[in-house]
């Protein structure tokens, strides 16, 4: 990855930051929670390929 | 001259306590002066509750001297993780940021009930940042030390809880426990360490992390001790919605009573995957000794399949809930954060809902494999940890031939079994000369009598036992 979209994918970060949490990430965040991203993206993964939500199984949830 | 006396035996040391041998007063004194002598060394307290320790003491000592009753912890010391209220003090959970707010105006609700019993209460102790870490390297409180060799990491996040009483400074500490930071540093420190099932004791006046995963917990040096600090914190609270025990369970009384018939299941697959060997052989001594039990009826390798995607989930959900609950925070002060607490959190924050759905549907499913288990096995052992204790500072650890990040490590092996809220000990298990490891018994939900004899039948037998510390 180049340094340009390297700077992208960071203001990407402080974007979806500024939106989701309701205040700028500081510059010197940004690294690492685009690090710790990489981290939850790796899990996801691993939760996700357990399997998908199954409509009997949200039914269940209800009747509970 | 009074005897001198330890306080690495609080039960022993009660007993002397109420038989007149010795005073409360003499031992909080003891006790006050070794924290002042030692623990430099080992950085465990954050706070030292000298003046009242002494008047706790000197009550308890009157109460004697006028023939009248004190409860069955009388004038043994405690300490407890700083995210407990303690009446008076700031409750600062390893955190820069809440140093400011006004002092606790109660004590929490398990101080309150080790009080009663007449333990005395001496301090706080130092933690990860909102408990959200396995090493307890606190941007700023700084380290506590593993006083097994302080060039270590004490294990987190209750590492000041592991390390004081390690240490022998105090015989009975508290720790809560999301993902391990109950099991890991007691490992670590080589102690014992009680993670009680989901909503067995009361998290009333403690500051929380994620209440889904949230425990609270003693450390002992004794297996004995551990029993008789839970049993007088047990019963439901409302003012923790999650306390909900079905029955209390005194366990002292019992303790050295033996189970018959016990099927020990050894956890293979995620479990025996990425540990240090001498990790896998402290669970194997384990195994071979209840093999050799004639109260037990068989041990035998089992799975739990899902292991590695509770361990996920447990990871996103920790990020997602510490996250929101932290939300202002991170919006309003985030350069007040340990750095390493701040990007998880910012991090988790960002983790879409769907994700959060697929992980408590996933912990559902996992619930009930755990159960099908139990079905066929009435104690589980797996290690602790992947490895002994690492040095202060190192981010990469070497085991079994990889580098693997020791943050994200530690916890490989709690994780999954707080997840589904199981209740487990980590017990201590060394050999001569070398640093400590735990060992993690797991039993069916509210089965912590279980728990607590296994382990006390193995310390009786000298499987485990927790070594003495040379600082």
């Amino acid at each position: 990855m180049d340094d340009t979209s390297s700077c992208n994918e960071l203001d990407d970060v402080r974007t979806a930051a500024w939106a989701l949490i309701g205040a700028a990430i500081p510059r010197e965040c940004v690294q690492g929670v685009s690090a710790n991203l990489q981290i939850l993206a790796g899990h996801v993964a691993v939760v996700r390929s357990a399997g998908a939500l199954e409509t009997t199984e949200a039914a269940e949830v209800f009747r509970a | 001259m009074e005897k001198s006396h330890s306080l690495t035996d609080g039960f022993a040391l009660s007993a002397r306590i109420r038989a007149g041998e010795v005073s409360a007063s003499h031992v909080v004194e003891t006790c006050l002066s070794d924290i002042a002598k030692r623990n430099p060394a080992f950085n465990a307290f954050t706070a030292v509750l000298a003046d009242q320790s002494r008047a706790d003491a000197a009550a308890i000592d009157a109460r004697l001297s006028a023939g009248g009753s004190v409860g069955p912890l009388a004038g043994m010391p405690f300490a407890v993780k700083n995210l407990f209220d303690i009446e008076g003090l700031t409750t600062l959970a390893g955190s820069k940021i809440l140093a400011g707010r006004p002092p606790a105006t109660a004590d929490g609700a398990l101080i309150r009930r080790l009080r009663e019993a007449g333990a005395i209460l001496v301090g706080a102790l130092n933690m990860d940042e909102f408990a959200y870490g396995f090493s307890t390297e606190n941007a700023h409180y700084g380290a506590t030390r593993n006083p097994h060799d302080p060039a270590r990491i004490a294990g987190g996040s209750s590492g000041g809880s592991a390390a004081a009483v390690a240490a022998g400074l105090v015989p009975i500490a508290l720790g809560s426990d999301t993902n391990g930071s109950i099991r890991v540093p007691a490992a670590l420190c080589g102690v014992f360490g009680l993670k009680p099932t989901y909503g067995r004791l009361s998290r009333a006046g403690s500051f929380p992390f994620v209440d889904s995963l949230d425990h609270v917990g003693p450390f002992a040096r004794t297996v004995r001790d551990l029993a008789a600090a839970y049993d007088v914190m047990q019963g439901a609270d409302a003012a923790d919605p999650a306390c909900f025990p079905p029955d209390d369970q005194p366990i002292l009384p019992r303790l050295d009573e033996t189970e018959r018939g016990l099927r020990i299941g050894i956890l293979g697959g995620w479990f025996r995957q990425g540990a240090a060997d001498e990790a896998l052989a402290a669970v194997d001594r384990l195994a071979a000794a209840f093999g050799a039990s004639t109260d037990v009826a068989k041990v035998s390798v089992v799975e739990l399949a899902g292991a590695q995607a509770a361990r996920s989930a447990a990871f996103c959900m920790t990020a997602a809930e510490g996250g929101a609950l932290h939300r202002r925070r991170l919006a309003e002060r985030p350069l007040d954060f340990d750095p390493a607490t701040r990007d998880r959190l910012l991090a988790g924050l960002m983790l879409p809902a769907e994700v959060l759905v697929e992980c408590r549907r996933l912990r559902r499913r996992f619930q009930a494999e755990a159960r099908a288990l139990f079905e066929s096995v009435d104690l589980l052992l797996s290690p602790a940890t992947p490895c002994a204790a690492p040095r202060i500072g190192e981010s990469i650890v070497n085991i079994a031939g990889r580098d693997v990040p020791v943050r994200a490590n530690l916890g490989l092996y709690t994780q999954p079994i707080s997840f589904i809220g199981l209740p487990a000990i980590s017990v201590p298990v060394s050999e001569a000369g070398a640093l400590p490891l735990g060992v993690q018994l797991i039993a069916p939900a509210w089965r912590e009598d279980r728990l607590l004899r296994a382990a006390r039948w193995l310390e009786l037998t000298g499987v485990a036992r927790a070594p003495d510390a040379p600082i």
